[in-house]
């Protein structure tokens, strides 16, 4: 009976996050829009572009393309079962912060290894740019992590979040300073936005790891991209804004964290791939370290 | 006196003997080979914790007692180290390199007496023997010159090692009387607290034949060489097993940490000489796996990746805390499992497309959708993602690393661990994805043979991944028998740390409800037609137009050339300053050896020798 209800409890939460991760994507384009001074498309129009896309016909590359497209989708929606949001924490004791993270690695291992199969080079072009920009943001991102680890004496998002219960003075976000900064530009890497979206560069490489996507597999690529959206945006509010009473004041949270990321990535230009890494090497790991040192210490 | 222990040593070299004489006819040399290794694992059913068998020796009116001893430990890498040479050997029957089975039989020969032997003359004769062997069996790669070269490397690095360890070994038969090695730690870790350099000394010229037969940095630059040019079907053996018999040179030495109160710790509890071999670990492992990223031939990339993966393991092992060892011997197995598996798969696809570069290949998996699929799994162990089996000792070691509050090692460790993700996911666009020349238009699967081994090792990397408590229930045992309390680990797959827990099976059910999922929301939305690789989206170019085929169509050539240009400085300044600084400093006095010296295989090996009398009667004199 109790796995029952954690199956359908896990299934909603699913749902949940797509339904976040791509009103979150819609909102942004609007904003993004009036940034610009257009009018942009309506918030809810990914959910339109989702049905669309999945009603139409499309081509595929073999089954390693489709199990590499379903395995991104699906290794997502796994991971996000884990994260604790607000009151709903379906598996408490198992919220490893980086069990979570390797879950998430299965998806972009999948998803490489769909839109490489296709033969197309763009793709592999684009890929091999994500995983460049990877090893670049992983690094000031562990160092945040495991000063938060250290710092918490716990390494289960569960408990980092109960660290911070009783006010907003008990937050990382106060008590680690520096390692916030470090994960919040790590973040926008994360997330793929400017300046670190060479991945996706449209007028280079044909918008890199999508070019061969159409009709489903674009759809499964927007799903996986709404649900990355919400677990990158949760593990930050989990780590440093001190989680959330309930599952509403946990979405605000990821929706300021999102627009902050969304105004960067309004006004600024690209990256090269080896600029990204280095400065994802040089302030970010720099904060980071700093960070590291002073819980050490 | 139980004198099964024996027959695990006579057995290999019954065999060996055996398949020496039939060596003409390769597939009857490896069918020897073969039920030699499945006989041994049945003898090995047999052999339980806490048997011993000692004979003695008459060697010159001095009796010498070899002892053969079953602990934990060796139980352990007995079953790891003959299973997999099982299912390699298995393989090995369709396999058409020029490995020499009867080698591969001495060296089992040498590994199982090398588990066991509980006296440092019959550890030091069955590591040369296993060393010899193994530089033997280096050669005969596919390319002569460089296997040779390759064969020589290994040799004198082995045999300085050898000399290394031969001196530590007389130096404690000077000390302490007995060749015993129990009796010989047990009175290191008395004095340690009294003359803790001195034991430091000691132990260094173990540590150096350990480190140079694992690999580890700054011994780690044969390994490229020989496991890039020695024979295909040799390769996993010496990747997945050999490298380990450091790592069990290491632990036998390792509860000495335990009394080093002789040296002041640093951060974190960590005794001084451990926080050091803690750093080299991870340099091994950052080393490794950057250089792992730049290379073209296959084997060479995966010998790099071996590398890092052991400095994963002696980073581990390093800390000696309970989180510590059972991590460090998880990523042992581990690595064993999927290294072993990766090199198999390996020996597939260069079997079948005659070239082990990385740029010459590409998508190869519609033509071995099985060896693909492995494959797969076994780099998805190797990046660490659950469920498979590299996820929970990486994840184990991460905490192992935290618990000490080594922030920054453990940062590195990430950031080789993300890079294994780069360069396994170059290997794996390079050989199977992309587009598939015509050359390789009849490339076939393996035979069955090799399909039912890679069914087997894609079984048992999800198997030990799902329920990680069958391995490290017996490495509980181990932890448990070096003074140490194991880690709880309950029904199979509850994994603690000390920071967070895990339980692997529930990630496993997560997976499959969601990849359920996935299926269906992929088979319930619009039809899908397949299309041919050559139909792409080219920006509105006939690729024709241009001349392109499907090899100048395929990226694969300067895969990560920005990471190339972010490192230049690093290669510029390590390689071609430090290395070849040193390696001009070294010529200068190789030539003036050279004066001495003629230079070819036979005078080096006579030295050895000579050397050798000389410290026995050294030793006999004192």
């Amino acid at each position: 009976m109790t796995i029952l209800l954690k199956l359908i409890q896990g299934i909603g939460v699913g749902a949940l996050s797509i339904a976040v991760g791509l009103l979150f994507i819609g909102i942004g384009r609007k904003i993004t829009a009036r940034i610009q001074r257009r009018y942009g498309p309506p918030p809810i129009q990914n959910f339109f572009d989702i049905f669309k896309l999945l009603s139409k016909r499309s081509i595929s590359h073999g089954f390693a393309f489709d199990l590499g497209l379903i395995a991104g989708f699906s290794a997502l929606l796994a991971a996000v079962v884990f994260l604790p949001m607000g009151q709903i924490n379906i598996f408490p004791h198992n919220s490893s912060l980086i069990m979570i993270i390797y879950l998430m690695t299965m998806a972009y291992l999948g998803m490489a290894m769909g839109v490489s199969s296709s033969g197309n080079p763009n793709a592999t072009i684009g890929i091999a740019r994500a995983l460049t920009m990877m090893m670049g943001y992983e690094v000031p991102f562990a160092a945040v992590i495991f000063s938060v680890y250290i710092f918490s004496r716990t390494g289960s998002l569960a408990n980092i979040v109960a660290a911070q219960s009783g006010g907003f003075l008990n937050w990382n976000l106060v008590r680690l300073p520096f390692g916030f900064v470090a994960a919040e530009i790590a973040l926008q890497g994360m997330l793929g936005e400017k300046p670190f979206d060479m991945t996706i560069a449209p007028s280079e490489i044909a918008s890199g790891p999508m070019v061969e996507m159409g009709g489903k597999y674009l759809g499964f690529g927007m799903l996986q991209h709404s649900i990355g959206l919400f677990i990158e945006t949760g593990i930050m509010v989990d780590l440093f804004l001190g989680g959330a009473s309930n599952i509403w004041i946990f979405i605000a949270k990821q929706f300021v964290l999102y627009f902050a990321a969304l105004m960067i990535n309004a006004i600024m230009p690209r990256f090269r791939i080896e600029e990204g890494v280095s400065f994802m090497w040089k302030f970010p790991l720099l904060l980071g370290v700093v960070q590291a040192l002073i819980v050490v210490l | 006196m139980n004198s099964n222990l024996i027959w695990l040593v006579a057995l290999p070299l019954i065999g060996s003997a055996v398949a020496a004489i039939v060596v003409r006819y390769k597939f009857l040399d490896r069918l020897i080979t073969f039920l030699t290794f499945a006989t041994t694992l049945f003898v090995l059913f047999s052999v339980h914790v806490g048997q011993s068998y000692s004979w003695g020796l008459n060697f010159l009116g001095t009796t010498l007692n070899l002892t053969l001893n079953v602990s934990h430990l060796s139980i352990f890498m007995l079953y790891i180290s003959i299973a997999f040479g099982t299912v390699l050997t298995f393989y090995s029957l369709i396999d058409h390199s020029r490995m020499k089975g009867f080698l591969l039989l001495l060296i089992l020969a040498a590994n199982n007496w090398i588990f066991m032997s509980n006296d440092m003359v019959g550890f030091f004769f069955a590591w040369e023997l296993m060393g010899w062997a193994s530089v033997v069996s280096v050669l005969g790669g596919r390319e002569r010159e460089k296997s040779r070269h390759a064969a020589l490397y290994y040799m004198i690095m082995s045999v300085s090692g050898s000399y290394s360890m031969f001196f530590g070994i007389f130096t404690l038969w000077r000390l302490t009387g007995t060749f015993s090695i129990s009796a010989n730690i047990a009175y290191l870790s008395s004095i340690v607290g009294i003359h803790p350099w001195w034991v430091l000394g000691i132990v260094s010229l173990f540590f150096v034949t350990f480190m140079i037969k694992a690999g580890i940095f700054p011994f780690h630059t044969w390994v490229p060489l020989a496991y890039a040019y020695s024979p295909d079907a040799f390769t996993p053996f010496l990747s997945a097993v050999m490298s380990k018999y450091g790592i069990y040179g290491m632990l036998l030495f390792m509860p000495l940490s335990l009394m080093e109160r002789g040296f002041p710790s640093a951060f974190g509890g960590v005794p001084w000489t451990n926080y050091i071999f803690v750093w080299i670990g991870v340099i091994t492992a950052v080393l490794g796996t950057v250089l792992a990223i730049f290379q073209d031939d296959v084997k060479k990339l995966f010998a790099y990746s071996s590398l890092s993966n052991l400095g994963y393991v002696v980073a581990a092992i390093a800390l000696f805390t309970p989180v510590g060892i059972t991590a460090g011997i998880f990523h042992a197995f581990n690595h064993l499992l999927f290294k072993g598996t990766l090199f198999i798969t390996l020996l597939a696809v260069i079997s079948r497309s005659g070239t082990s570069k990385l740029s010459e290949m590409g998508g190869l998996w519609k033509k071995m959708p099985i060896t693909f699929f492995t494959f797969f799994v076994g780099i998805a162990s190797a990046a660490g993602i659950p469920p498979f089996n590299g996820f929970g000792s990486k994840w184990l070691i991460y905490q192992a690393m935290i618990k000490q509050h080594l922030p920054f090692a453990t940062i590195l460790l990430f950031l080789a661990s993300t890079g294994a993700f780069m360069y396994l996911f170059k290997a794996f666009h390079s050989i199977f994805l992309g587009q598939l020349s015509h050359d390789y238009d009849r490339v076939k699967e393996v035979s069955a043979v090799g399909k039912i081994t890679e069914f087997f090792l894609m079984f048992a990397m999800t198997f030990f991944g799902v329920q990680p408590g069958y391995i490290l229930k017996p490495i509980g045992a181990i932890v448990k028998s070096m003074g140490l309390k194991p880690l709880p680990v309950m029904a199979n797959g509850y994994v603690t740390g000390m920071f967070s827990n895990i339980y692997v099976p529930l990630i496993s059910w997560s997976l499959a409800v969601s990849f359920t999922l996935g299926f269906i929301l992929f088979f319930v939305s619009a039809k899908h037609k397949y299309v041919s690789q050559e139909n792409n989206y080219t920006a509105g170019q006939i690729p024709e137009d241009w001349g392109l085929t499907p090899e100048t169509y395929q990226f694969s050539w300067n895969f990560y050339q920005p990471v190339e240009k972010l490192f230049a400085p690093f290669f510029r300044i390590k390689i071609d300053g430090f290395f070849r600084g040193t390696g001009d400093w070294t010529k200068t006095i190789g030539s003036a050896i050279k004066e001495i010296f003629v230079g070819n295989a036979q005078m080096y090996a006579f030295f050895a020798i000579v050397g050798l009398i000389i410290f026995v009667i050294a030793g006999w004199m004192a």
